[in-house]
C-alpha cells in the first residue's frame, strides 16, 4: 500500500509538469504585460523596461521557465507581483474559504442527494420518484450562477435572513461561518447534488436487481436492512467516483460562486491574478489545484479498497 | 399419514406487463409433506422458479405483481401475511437456496457477516453466540476450517464452497421448509452430486421438507419422493418418482424422459428431443398448454383445457388423452 501511494505521487510529476507548461505558455503568450498593468497607463517606456528587468520578464521565455521550475522544486513558488507577498502564503491564505465552501457543498450534495437517490430507487415509478427525477433534471440544467443570484435575491434581499456575500472564518463562530457559506454552498453543490441523485438512483436500482439482494430478502432481513446495508454498500462505489471528482471540481471550480458571493477564496484569487497579470500567482494556484485534484482522486482510489474487498491495490509489482 | 407442512392451492402469480396481466404461475396446487423431497421439473420458462419465489413472496407486491389462490403454512395463508410477518418467516421457517452461488452472496461482506446476520435476524443471541452457531452450521455443510471461513469474502471461494455457504445460510435457523432452486445448475458436474447429496442428508437429519427445483431428471430421481412436472406455468403431472418413471402419463413427461441422459448403465435408446420450444407466456394457447408440441393433440385439446385426472393414489395428470397414449413412445427403450 505505501509503495502504491508513492508510485501514485511519482505519477503526479509528469502531470504537474504538463499542466504547468501549458499554464506558463498561456499566461506568457497572452497579450498584456504585468508591468503595464502594475504601472498604469501613465508609465514611461523606461519605467516599464526597468520593472520588466526587475521581475525577470526580459529574459528569454525558456530561461524564465527553467528558473521558475528550479524554484518550484524547492517549494518556492515565487513572489506575487501585485500583492507583495510570497505566492505560497498567498495561496494558503485563500484556501480556508474555498475548502469550507467545497465541504459545505459536498455535505449538501451527499446529505440530500444520496437519500433522495435511495428513495427514488426504492419507489421506482412512483410519483415521488418522478418528482425527484425531474427535480434533479432541473438541478442539472440550472447554471450555478443563476441559482446563486436567485438564492441571493430570496434569502439575502427579500427575506434578509442570510448575508449576501463575504466570508467569516470558523474562528468567528460556527453559525456565523455557516451563515456566509450556506447560500454559496447550495449554489455550488446544487448541480452536483442533482447529478449524485441520479447516479445514486440508477446505482441503487442496479444493485437491487442483483441476486444477493433477493438472497438477503430470503434470509428474512427487513427491507430497511436490505436496502441500507446490502444495497447501499455496493451502490456506493460508482457514487464515490462522482463524489471524488465532484469534490475536486468544487475546490477548483468555485470561481463563479466565489465571485458572486465575494468570498476571498482560491477562485477569487485566480480571477484577480489573471486581471492583474500576476503570473506567479496564476501559475502557483493552478499547480496547487492540480495537486488537490490528483490527491482527492488518489483518496477515492484508496477508498475503493475500503468499500469493496475485491479491489486489491497493487502493493508490489 | 404424514402431516402436510405446506399446502399450495390454486396459486397464480400475475405480472403486469405492457401487454396486460400475465400469469407466470397458473393455478398451481400441491402439498408438501413433512420430511419429503418434492421435485419440480420442467424446461426453462415453465414457471418453476416463479412458483418457488412466490411461496417466499420474494416478488414485491408493488402493483406489477399479484398473487391469487392460497399458500397454507402453519394454519395460515402466507399471502395474507403482512410484509413484516412474512420477513420473520423467511429464513426461519422457509428458506431458499439459489441457483447461482456466484451471485447469491454479497461481494462486500464476509461470509461471517452474511451468516451471522441471518441468525441474529431471527434469534435473539449475542454476536459471540451467533458466531458459534455460524461455525457449527458451516461444519454441517462440510465447509473445511469454518473459523477462518468466517473471515473470507465470497470472491475468495470456489463455486462449490460458495454454494455450501449459501446452504449454510439457508439452514442456519433450522427452517421447516427448504426450497432449492436449481442449486447445482451453475456448478461443475463433479460438485453437483455432492451438493445434491448434502441437501438430501441435511433434510433427512433435520426433518426439513424440501422443494427441489431442477431440469435434470436424473439428478432429482435420486433424491426426491414425488415429482411435479410443470409446463407453461401449470403442473401437468404429479406423482411419486416410481409412478412417474414407470408410467409417465403426460406426453410432456414422456418427452422429458426420452430426451434425458442416464448416468447409470449404457444408453439403450436414441435420445430424442421435444419438437419446438416453450411458447412465451404471453402466447398461452386456449385449451391444453402443450397442444402445439404434442404428437397426440386432438380438437378437444385445442378448445378445452384438460382437467386434473386422479390416476392412482397421488398420481395425477392434466391430459385429455393420457389413457390413449401408446404404451411405449417412439425413441424410448423397447
Amino acid at each position: 500500500m505505501p509503495a502504491y501511494i508513492l508510485r501514485r505521487f511519482a505519477a503526479l510529476i509528469p502531470v504537474l509538469l504538463t499542466v504547468f507548461t501549458a499554464v506558463f505558455l498561456v499566461v506568457h503568450l497572452a497579450p498584456g504585460s504585468p508591468a503595464s498593468v502594475i504601472l498604469g497607463q501613465e508609465a514611461t517606456p523606461q519605467q516599464i523596461t526597468q520593472l520588466n528587468s526587475d521581475l525577470g520578464l526580459d529574459q528569454p521565455l525558456w530561461q524564465q521557465y527553467a528558473t521558475w521550475i528550479g524554484h518550484a522544486v524547492t517549494g518556492d513558488l515565487g513572489q506575487s507581483y501585485f500583492l507583495d507577498a510570497p505566492v505560497l502564503s498567498t495561496i494558503v491564505d485563500h484556501v480556508p474559504p474555498t475548502l469550507s465552501l467545497a465541504l459545505i457543498a459536498e455535505i449538501i450534495g451527499i446529505g440530500v442527494a444520496i437519500p433522495l437517490g435511495i428513495i427514488a430507487a426504492t419507489r421506482r415509478g412512483s410519483l415521488l420518484d418522478r418528482v425527484i427525477l425531474n427535480g434533479s433534471l432541473v438541478g442539472i440544467s440550472v447554471p450555478s450562477f443563476l441559482l446563486a443570484l436567485f438564492l441571493l435575491l430570496v434569502f439575502g434581499v427579500w427575506l434578509r435572513v442570510l448575508p449576501v456575500g463575504g466570508y467569516e472564518p470558523l474562528s468567528s463562530g460556527f453559525f456565523t461561518w455557516l451563515s456566509y457559506l450556506i447560500l454559496p454552498g447550495i449554489a455550488l453543490g446544487g448541480m452536483q447534488a442533482a447529478l449524485i441523485t441520479r447516479m445514486a438512483r440508477s446505482s441503487v436500482l442496479e444493485v437491487l436487481g442483483q441476486e444477493y439482494i433477493k438472497v438477503a430478502k430470503a434470509k428474512g432481513l427487513r427491507t430497511r436492512v436490505v436496502v441500507l446495508k446490502h444495497a447501499l454498500r455496493n451502490a456506493f462505489l460508482p457514487v464515490l467516483t462522482i463524489l471524488g471528482q465532484g469534490l475536486g471540481s468544487l475546490i477548483t471550480g468555485a470561481v463563479v460562486t466565489e465571485t458572486i458571493f465575494t468570498i476571498p477564496g482560491i477562485g477569487t484569487l485566480v480571477v484577480n491574478s489573471v486581471l492583474h497579470r500576476d503570473f506567479p500567482v496564476v501559475q502557483g494556484t493552478v499547480l496547487f489545484t492540480t495537486v488537490i485534484f490528483v490527491l482527492v482522486n488518489l483518496i477515492v482510489d484508496l477508498l475503493y479498497g475500503v468499500f469493496d474487498p475485491r479491489v486489491k491495490l497493487p502493493s508490489k509489482r | 399419514m404424514t402431516r402436510n407442512v405446506l399446502e399450495v392451492k390454486e396459486l397464480s402469480t400475475w405480472f403486469g406487463t405492457e401487454d396486460g396481466q400475465i400469469a407466470a404461475v397458473d393455478r398451481v396446487s400441491f402439498v408438501l409433506k413433512q420430511g419429503e423431497v418434492l421435485s419440480i421439473v420442467g424446461e426453462s420458462g415453465c414457471g418453476k422458479s416463479v412458483t418457488a419465489q412466490s411461496i417466499m413472496r420474494l416478488y414485491e407486491e408493488n402493483g406489477s405483481v399479484a398473487y391469487d389462490g392460497s399458500i397454507l403454512y402453519d394454519g395460515a395463508d402466507l399471502l395474507d401475511h403482512s410484509p413484516a410477518r412474512m420477513a420473520k418467516l423467511r429464513g426461519n421457517d422457509i428458506s431458499m437456496i439459489f441457483q447461482d452461488p456466484m451471485s447469491a452472496l454479497n461481494p462486500v461482506f464476509t461470509i461471517g457477516t452474511q451468516l451471522t446476520e441471518t441468525i441474529r435476524a431471527h434469534r435473539n443471541v449475542s454476536r459471540g453466540e451467533a458466531r458459534r452457531r455460524a461455525i457449527e452450521v458451516l461444519n454441517a455443510v462440510g465447509y473445511p476450517d469454518p473459523e477462518t471461513g468466517l473471515r473470507r469474502y465470497p470472491h475468495e471461494l470456489s463455486g462449490g464452497m460458495r454454494q455450501r455457504v449459501v446452504i449454510a445460510i439457508a439452514i442456519a435457523c433450522e427452517p421447516k421448509i427448504l426450497i432449492a432452486d436449481e442449486p447445482t445448475t451453475a456448478l461443475d458436474v463433479t460438485i453437483q452430486a455432492q451438493i445434491v447429496e448434502l441437501i438430501a442428508t441435511l433434510a433427512k437429519d433435520r426433518g426439513m421438507a424440501v422443494v427441489f427445483i431442477s431440469h435434470d431428471l436424473g439428478l432429482l430421481a435420486e433424491v426426491s419422493h414425488r415429482v411435479a412436472v410443470m409446463y407453461l406455468g401449470q403442473i401437468v403431472e404429479l406423482g411419486t418418482v416410481a409412478e412417474l418413471f414407470s408410467q409417465p402419463a403426460h406426453p410432456y413427461t414422456r418427452g422429458l424422459m426420452a430426451s434425458a441422459l442416464t448416468l447409470t448403465g449404457p444408453l439403450t435408446h436414441r435420445l430424442t428431443t421435444i419438437a419446438g420450444t416453450v411458447p412465451a407466456i404471453t402466447d398461452r394457447p386456449t385449451g391444453c398448454v402443450f397442444q402445439d408440441r404434442c404428437a397426440y393433440t386432438t380438437t378437444q385439446c385445442r378448445s378445452q383445457e384438460p382437467s386434473t385426472t386422479e390416476l392412482t393414489g397421488d398420481h395425477q395428470v392434466r391430459c385429455w388423452n393420457h389413457d390413449q397414449l401408446p404404451a411405449v413412445l417412439e425413441g424410448e427403450p423397447a
